[in-house]
């Protein structure tokens, strides 16, 4: 099966995109190594790292302490969600005057199907340059971008000459580009596919688009078949224009493992509110709430609870969220390292909302 | 081992099985808490039935042939005395612990369990009684008991809020009050209380008490007797007792939801508004209930679209002079205010989509139904 139509695709992804924001905003923190994300000497992690931290070995998701460690003049700044989704908005308005076609991934992070743009240009590689040009200009960012026929080629290409990127992958380019790539960088593939594409002898697409696809099922299920495409740089996932979102939630790390029951009930209210705040920022309710449970030893369980109705309302969620911390984690006996709230089951766009009425002490317990 | 044979009349013995069945687990034939113990009392017979919630427990006149103690399973007992067309019924307890009951020429073995497995029941202590006019006390429960929240992590919600305060010339000032969290019922009245000492008092209900309330209520009688213990309300009637666990939480303060004088009052047919209403709730989702009000100078329509079934729209006169406005509401919210109200006109106040709107009747000044619009 083999699709004619020719597809244009754009990856654009946001430099650093936190800590850029920071930079921007802060014009003295330009040039400096800056560590979006929690206090080094708490357990917060890092959301985001400047080009500049990242040449200290500094990477998203390291602990802060450790980035203290690696970078002692490093800047640490706390996240601001809510500016970086305004920026977010701002950039996306760009993409948006180009193409109807855009699916954002993250707020730092897009694909664009330019088959058709409002440009009218048939060289995706223009349109490209275009955009960032727009971004550089009015937002004062820069953004690293990959063009492709496909998902796949456009997002792999976007990363390879990050910062301010842009390469471009022709459709007659795509065969040698992906034979040569790492297993790895194939969509779906994580650490245990990979490890046993690895003892199968293929370390790179080009060994997997050897083998049949009957081999490939046999081994890995559907996702042979997925892989075995992929492998030959065939993506034909659509660009969706919007991302329907599937649950919003919010998690914390602890400063210290957390045994005092009222403490987790007052972090689980603070975790409730936040994720209603996400609701109601999405304009949507939803009908199921997950707790989440790391214990001190990286044990993690999530338990969930589904409501009669959706719901926004914090409340809600945290009574949902207490009855599943009560009843089914060992909360009080084991310490806890992590703890996250999860609303998910959410109603249609256009479901309407049964609003509650304005009591006050409705709060959790 | 003493073996309890009676007589009993069969008509007296069902209206109180009848009473009990809200009590007796029907789900389950072998659990206990689906058997009512039988016992012989200073004046006749005792029943009891407990489902933990509510107990019931029923005096009845019997003639006691033979002492002794019977467990019979509530649902059975009652449906075999419905089904008989004698005036009197013959019980007998064999030796297995089930029950003959022998009426006219009918003649049933029910099985039935060792009473010592029934759980022993602790009557509350102190119990302070009131009687309360039959038909206020049936108001006042009609009237909030359809809006009793369900949602079991919300237990002071689970039930009614009732409170009496003394009024002046020594009468007491009723209010029963219950919400879901989507809308919210009050009703309050001042009326002559039996045996009233002046004192406050206040109780959350459990609602499976007021479920059982209501079949006391179909009894013809001027005043039903409500006692406060603690942790414990109750209702008698007749013989017949329930008594219900109170919710022991704090009921939430409904008064600051219910908005004081809002902008635009809105005067209404309120058996064209029901029809309008029915008429339009055929077309709608079936998941949200949601039907559209739309007010404008003089009329009210009521609207639906469905992508799956269609639309309709139905108009009523209104005296309305405010702005045009669009109100989202479930109309099974409105329809259960509608339904317990009983005067020809309704008045609803509404600020806007997004606040609560409040249903009243000059009729029936102490009730007040407050029904939070859906977000359309």
């Amino acid at each position: 099966m083999w699709r004619h139509r020719l597809r244009k695709i754009i990856h654009v992804d946001m430099d650093a995109f936190f800590a850029s924001v920071e930079q921007l905003d802060q014009p003295e923190l330009r040039g400096r190594a800056v560590v979006v994300g929690g206090d080094p000497k708490g357990r917060g992690v890092v959301a985001a790292a400047s080009y500049e931290a990242r040449r200290f070995g500094i990477r998203s998701a390291m602990p802060c302490g450790e980035a203290a460690r690696r970078c002692a003049s490093a800047v640490f700044v706390r996240p601001r969600m809510e500016r970086y989704r305004e920026v977010s908005q701002q950039i996306r308005a760009i993409f948006e005057s180009v193409t109807t076609l855009v699916e954002p991934l993250s707020l730092d992070e897009a694909y664009l199907d330019v088959t058709q743009n409002s440009l009218e240009e048939a060289l995706a590689g223009r349109v490209a340059i275009h955009l960032k040009r727009r971004i550089r200009d009015e937002v004062g960012l820069t953004a690293s971008a990959g063009v492709g026929p496909n998902k796949l080629i456009a997002k792999i290409a976007s990363d390879l000459e990050k910062p301010d990127g842009l390469v471009i992958i022709p459709p007659e380019r795509v065969l040698s580009f992906v034979s040569s790539l790492p297993v790895e960088r194939l969509w779906g593939v994580g650490p245990a596919t990979a490890k046993r594409l690895h003892e199968m002898g293929l370390r790179q697409a080009g060994d997997v688009a050897e083998r049949s696809v009957e081999d490939l099922v046999n081994r890995f299920g559907n996702q042979g078949r997925t892989l075995h495409a992929l492998s030959r740089g065939i993506d034909e996932r659509p660009v969706h224009n919007h991302r329907e979102p599937k649950s919003r939630g919010s998690e914390t790390t602890f400063e210290g493992d957390v045994t005092s029951e009222a403490r987790l009930s007052l972090e689980l209210g603070r975790l409730a509110e936040d994720v209603s705040r996400r609701l109601g920022r999405l304009g949507r309710a939803g009908r199921t709430v997950t707790l989440k449970v790391r214990y001190s030893d990286f044990t993690t369980i999530t338990r969930s609870r589904t409501l009669r109705a959706p719901t926004q309302d914090g409340a809600t969620i945290a009574r949902a969220a207490q009855e599943l911390l009560t009843t089914a984690t060992e909360a009080g006996e084991r310490p806890i390292r992590l703890m996250g709230v999860n609303v998910s089951s959410l109603d249609q766009d256009d479901t309407p909302i049964q609003l509650q009425l304005p009591f006050k002490e409705m709060a959790p317990y | 081992m003493s073996t309890l044979e009676l007589e009993i009349e069969r008509n007296a013995f069902l209206s109180t099985l009848y009473k009990a069945q809200g009590v007796v687990d029907k789900k389950s034939t072998v659990n206990v808490l689906s058997h009512l113990l039988i016992e012989p009392s200073s004046d006749g017979l005792k029943l009891t039935g407990t489902d933990y919630d509510v107990v019931l427990e029923a005096a009845l006149d019997a003639r006691i042939l033979h002492g002794g103690l019977a467990c019979v399973n509530g649902k059975s007992l009652f449906d075999v005395m419905k089904s008989l067309d004698a005036p009197t019924v013959h019980l007998k307890v064999l030796d297995t612990h089930w029950i003959e009951v022998k009426a006219g020429r009918s003649k049933f073995k029910l099985a039935g369990i060792n009473p010592t497995d029934f759980p022993e029941i602790r009557s509350p202590d102190e119990v302070v009684w009131f009687g309360i006019p039959h038909g206020t006390i049936k108001d006042l429960i009609e009237k909030t008991a359809f809006s009793v929240s369900g949602d079991e992590t919300r237990m002071n919600l689970n039930g009614v809020f009732f409170k009496l305060d003394p009024s002046e010339e020594g009468r007491a000032t009723l209010t029963m009050v219950s919400t879901d969290g989507h809308r919210l019922s009050k009703v309050e009245t001042t009326v002559e209380v039996g045996g009233y000492d002046g004192q406050p008092y206040q109780a959350i209900i459990h609602k499976k008490g007021v479920q059982e309330m209501r079949r006391l209520l179909e009894d013809d009688v001027e005043h039903i007797e409500v006692g406060f213990a603690r942790g414990y309300i109750l209702f008698r009637s007749r013989g017949t007792t329930f008594t219900v666990r109170q919710i022991e939480d704090t009921y939430p303060d409904y008064e600051r939801v219910i908005p004081p004088d809002p902008d635009s009052r809105i005067v209404a047919n309120r058996a064209e508004m029901i029809a309008a209403i029915r008429r339009i709730a055929v077309l709608t989702s079936s998941k949200t209930s949601i039907l559209k009000m739309e007010l404008a100078d003089g009329g009210m329509a009521f609207t639906t679209s469905n992508p799956d079934y269609g639309e309709g729209r139905d108009e009523i006169d209104v005296t309305y002079g405010g702005e045009p406005i669009t109100i989202g509401f479930n109309y099974v919210y409105l329809l259960d205010v509608l339904n317990v109200l009983r005067s020809e006109m309704v008045t609803l106040s509404c600020n806007d989509a997004f606040s609560p709107t409040v249903i009243t009747s000059d009729d029936e000044p102490g009730a007040r139904f407050v029904v939070m619009p859906m977000r359309i």
